[in-house]
């Protein structure tokens, strides 16, 4: 008697472990019929919703210093507002190709789909090379976070971003590398991969079209 | 390539839960390719407003408003760009309740977490005005000496 | 469908699970099957003796300090001179500097690295999936990171022992300025809480995950055993109150080594030279984000240990729990005002009186929910048929030593009187009794009671009931003179337990007292350090439902084969979780949550035989 009849799976059958039985996960591909989702779908929510916290404590310290200050510089006499702005765009594209990478995909389009995450991935490099300009610029300058409590939490705040956008990357370059392997057999569970790091790029880009008015405009 | 996305689906799903063919909304989306090409429209669409708005903050911040009035603004267009992101390329918009209600607990608690070291402040400095006024750096950084330090 | 077949059928099943996992299992390597595992069974039971060792490691540490505060000044047993070194103890004589160490430490290991790990990813680990049905955690690989980043994490805290300087020292708390001037010790502390917030941002996912995606079939929400709810509710808070206290130490670690002055404020002098930040930061800043994480970890250290009693206590007095409503409710009420409480620990920095209300009103109002379920518990007794298994005798304690320790807290919610016990020994007896007889003996009683789920085996019954009456009655001789102490005005963190103070005087010699408790507190759990190890191999055999319960774990074989799933055959849910004692059915005192209604055989494998029985049937 196959006990492992009964067990539901909603999920890929891959090729994966030959001989080795692995545990099969139900909905991880395709949602659960009661929450609607599938199981990185919410994985990522959550965590993007303890980003939001993340973030928030940063934006929490910017606001007490800043309003318990005498004086606090405005941003756009000491940053570099033009620069930032191109860096604004510069993600935005990125959320726009991620997530065209991601309908081409679902088109049943490898191609246009690994062409899009490149472009993702090489608009990242953009922003990074952007940032390294300013942040170089202002060393030059003597300006770092030790100087005052406005670099402080201008580099804080940016450099954590920045983290966030080399971590997505990582994953963006990983799953280029993975695609013809991935997209052959296991199609939708790729493609639900670039869709929950595609919402993970989206978040970085939502936090700069913060970051980027409080820091570099008021 | 993009044509016959219900063979390419079907064909990939040798194990079938009653699984219908193309454009079935059983992962949430909806991906014939006419939706897919819609959607598609959606986000560049999307991508024009945040262009827009994005120097709509720059040439905002060049009018020298008051600070509260500059703050303000600022924030809302942030929000409404911000709220494009979410609502479109992140599908809040049709996302689920459980998600929604996730985000709503999590937003009110940031809110908590942004009021109270400031209120705290605000507080003390209302019973006891110039409570920290020796709290001050101990040398401010120049604001601008030829024009802007990049 | 005979039982006797149901029975042969169920043999079967599991003969072929065990024999395709003796054939597989030498696919697997060692490394993979015991160490990287990513079965949630193997992984709990890694946290659980991880988890076990910091605590045990914790508890010397205030040993230590005890010796110091009985006798301040006394010079330790040779041995024990020499194991601390010259550095920490010249002559065998504690330093004040040793000591502060100690008491950040002490509060750190037990608060992080043990009693949340074993609560979370020991008990929830294993627990969790069995209890609703499931193969596995959602992520079994993320959850085998979650173990590996927490015993790093772990090991590089205790690390700062060995730096010059030693470890942190500034409270488990970490306040700067002091913390920012202090020995590299605290970098250490740092980089240590980093590794930790991730492990548990890991797992917090995975367990709302693998809760809200992995359920049975039928097993609706208000049909999940009270535990999985508290475990539901415990990783919320972890998901949305750490990220708070990572971006603290991140701050705290850029002002220590980056220069920065994000909590530091302008004209500090250290031993008579200016510090020469820039100044302008706030040390009150870093209160907030520490606090905002570290009261709703007061409500995650306590309601697994809620969720246990409560399995505890619906078994062993053969009835349901009464108000299962009420404590869902209170539960997901008390985690959501867990957020608006956490300026309650600030009431002494100068806070002005609107926000100084706020957060009184929100303190008291938090209380509620914390009655009503302690209410349902003990409500839960009435009528019941209580068999005092050693499970349950931890739990009944429980409920009137977490309702002192509630209690306790309620003068420390009120800013007014706050100003006298604020910093003192009563703010110590307070959350200890809270965390020490409350959630250490819920924890006694998980692993008393889910023992023979994971073993097979039932732990020595004496030695259990000798190990609890020692711990409860010593356990009290230490914490609660801790109140007296406290009322009259013996401060904490006193490398002298307040020899200085005349104020102190009539009490000091409550300090030998609870030293001399301590002691035997200590003592009092060899029997169950034995009891435990001895038990895993030559413990009573007992059958798969051992305690006849009702909740989906005890439907699984016994030690359910590591990476293979948890159920021959995957269960469906018919009813609640604390179906004892029904009406009309008389075969038995309890009815399993995936025994179909119209099977009626007699239940001393539980519902696994039910369960063939119409698996047989609909195949």
């Amino acid at each position: 008697m196959d006990g492992h009849a009964l067990t539901p799976h909603a999920g890929d059958h891959g090729d994966a472990h030959a001989g080795h039985h692995e545990i099969e996960i139900p909905y991880t591909v395709h949602p659960r019929p009661d929450t609607g989702v599938y199981n990185g779908k919410l994985g990522i929510w959550l965590f993007l919703a303890s980003e939001v916290m993340l973030f928030g404590a940063l934006f929490s310290t910017l606001v007490l210093l800043r309003t318990s200050a005498p004086s606090w510089p405005h941003g756009k006499e000491i940053l570099n507002v033009p620069l930032a702005t191109v860096n604004t765009f510069v993600l935005i594209g990125s959320s726009v190709t991620v997530i065209l990478a991601w309908a081409y995909l679902r088109l049943g389009d490898l191609k246009k789909g690994k062409l899009f995450l490149l472009l993702t991935l090489l608009c990242g490099f953009g922003f990074l090379g952007i940032k390294t300009i300013e942040y170089t610029t202002k060393f030059s300058h003597h300006q770092f976070p030790s100087t005052n409590n406005f670099f402080a939490t201008y580099y804080v705040m940016t450099g954590l971003h920045g983290l966030h956008v080399i971590g997505g990357m990582i994953v963006f370059a990983y799953l280029l590398l993975t695609a013809d392997k991935w997209y052959g057999t296991k199609r939708d569970q790729f493609t639900n991969r670039v869709e929950v790091t595609g919402l993970y790029w989206h978040f970085v880009d939502l936090v700069w079209i913060f970051l980027f008015p409080i820091l570099y405009l008021l | 390539m993009s044509s016959n996305a219900s063979e390419h689906v079907s064909h990939e799903h040798p194990v079938d839960h009653g699984h219908d063919d193309h454009g079935s909304v059983h992962d949430g989306h909806d991906n014939s390719p006419e939706a897919i090409k819609k959607e598609i429209r959606r986000y560049l669409l999307v991508l024009g407003a945040l262009g827009t708005l994005t120097l709509v903050t720059v040439g905002i911040s060049r009018l020298h408003l008051p600070s509260w009035e500059a703050i303000a603004l600022g924030l809302a267009v942030a929000t409404i760009k911000g709220s494009l992101v979410a609502a479109f390329f992140m599908h809040l918009i049709s996302e689920r309740k459980l998600i929604f209600g996730v985000l709503a607990f999590t937003v009110f608690f940031f809110a908590m977490l942004l009021w109270g070291p400031w209120h705290h402040h605000y507080d003390a400095e209302r019973e006891w005005p110039g409570h920290d006024k020796t709290n001050k750096p101990a040398a401010a950084a120049p604001a601008n000496q030829h024009g802007s330090s990049h | 469908m005979r039982a006797r077949d149901a029975q042969r059928v169920l043999e079967e099943a599991i003969r072929v699970s065990e024999e395709e996992g003796r054939d597989e299992g030498h696919h697997v390597s060692f490394l993979r099957q015991y160490v990287f595992s990513t079965d949630h069974k193997w992984i709990g039971i890694q946290y659980a003796v991880t988890a076990l060792t910091f605590l045990l490691l914790g508890f010397s540490m205030m040993l230590l300090m005890r010796y110091q505060l009985a006798w301040p000044g006394q010079p330790f047993h040779p041995w024990i001179a020499k194991f601390l070194g010259a550095a920490n103890a010249p002559g065998g004589i504690m330093l004040p500097e040793f000591y502060n160490q100690l008491g950040a430490m002490h509060g750190t290991v037990m608060v992080f690295l043990a009693i949340v790990p074993l609560a979370v990813g020991a008990f929830g680990n294993y627990v969790v999936p069995l209890q609703i049905g499931a193969p596995d955690m959602a992520f079994p690989k993320l959850n085998m990171m979650s173990y590996w980043v927490y015993l790093p994490g772990g090991l590089l805290m205790m690390t700062g022992f060995f730096m010059p300087g030693g470890a942190a020292n500034s409270g488990w708390t970490s306040y700067p300025p002091l913390s920012v001037i202090a020995t590299r010790g605290q970098t250490i502390w740092i980089l240590g809480m980093v590794l930790l917030i991730t492990s548990s941002l890991l797992g917090s996912i995975n367990f709302i995950v693998t809760i809200f995606q992995l359920r049975a079939k039928g097993l609706s929400f208000m049909r999940m055993p009270f535990f999985v709810w508290a475990q539901l509710v415990t990783s919320f808070l972890l998901l949305l109150a750490f990220p708070p206290l990572e971006a603290a130490a991140i701050l705290q670690l850029m002002d220590r080594v980056a220069g920065t002055s994000f909590f530091m404020p302008s004209g500090l002098v250290v031993s008579g030279t200016p510090l020469a930040n820039a100044g302008g930061g706030n040390p009150l800043l870093w209160q907030h984000l520490f606090w905002f994480l570290a009261h709703p970890e007061v409500y995650v250290l306590i309601l697994p240990g809620m969720g246990i009693i409560s399995e505890v206590i619906a078994n062993n007095t053969r009835k349901p729990l009464w108000g299962y409503r009420s404590l869902v409710g209170s539960g997901i009420f008390l985690g959501f005002m867990s957020f608006v409480v956490w300026a309650h620990h600030m009431f002494m920095t100068g806070m002005g009186t609107v926000i100084s209300a706020f957060f009184q009103t929100t303190t008291m109002i938090i209380s509620i929910p914390s009655v009503i379920i302690l209410t349902a518990l003990l409500i839960s007794l009435w009528g019941g048929s209580i068999r005092f298994t050693v499970p349950m005798m931890f739990a009944l304690a429980f409920l009137p030593m977490f309702g002192i320790g509630g209690l306790t807290g309620l003068p420390l919610g009120l800013a007014a009187s706050d100003i006298h016990l604020h910093d003192t020994y009563y703010v110590i007896g307070h959350f200890h009794y809270v965390v020490a007889p409350g959630t250490i003996f819920a924890m006694f009683a998980g692993i008393y009671y889910w023992f023979p789920k994971a073993t097979g085996r039932n732990m020595n019954e004496f030695w259990g009931k000798v190990h609890f009456w020692a711990s409860l009655i010593f356990i009290n001789g230490v914490f609660f003179p801790m109140f007296i102490q406290g009322l009259a005005g013996v401060s904490r963190r006193l490398y002298d337990g307040g020899a200085q103070y005349a104020h102190a005087k009539p009490v000091l010699h409550t300090n030998v007292f609870i030293t001399t408790s301590a002691f035997l507190l200590m003592a009092s759990q060899i029997p169950f350090i034995i009891n435990f190890f001895y038990s895993i191999r030559k413990g009573k055999r007992v059958q798969a439902n051992h305690w006849h319960a009702t909740t989906l774990e005890w439907a699984a074989t016994t030690s359910p084969p590591l990476g293979h799933g948890n159920f021959v055959v995957m269960p469906t849910v018919y009813r609640g979780p604390y179906e004892y004692s029904v009406p009309g059915h008389d075969e038995s005192d309890y009815l399993p949550q995936n025994v179909p209604d119209d099977v009626h055989t007699p239940q001393p494998g539980g519902g696994m035989l039910a369960a063939a029985a119409v698996a047989q049937k609909e195949s």
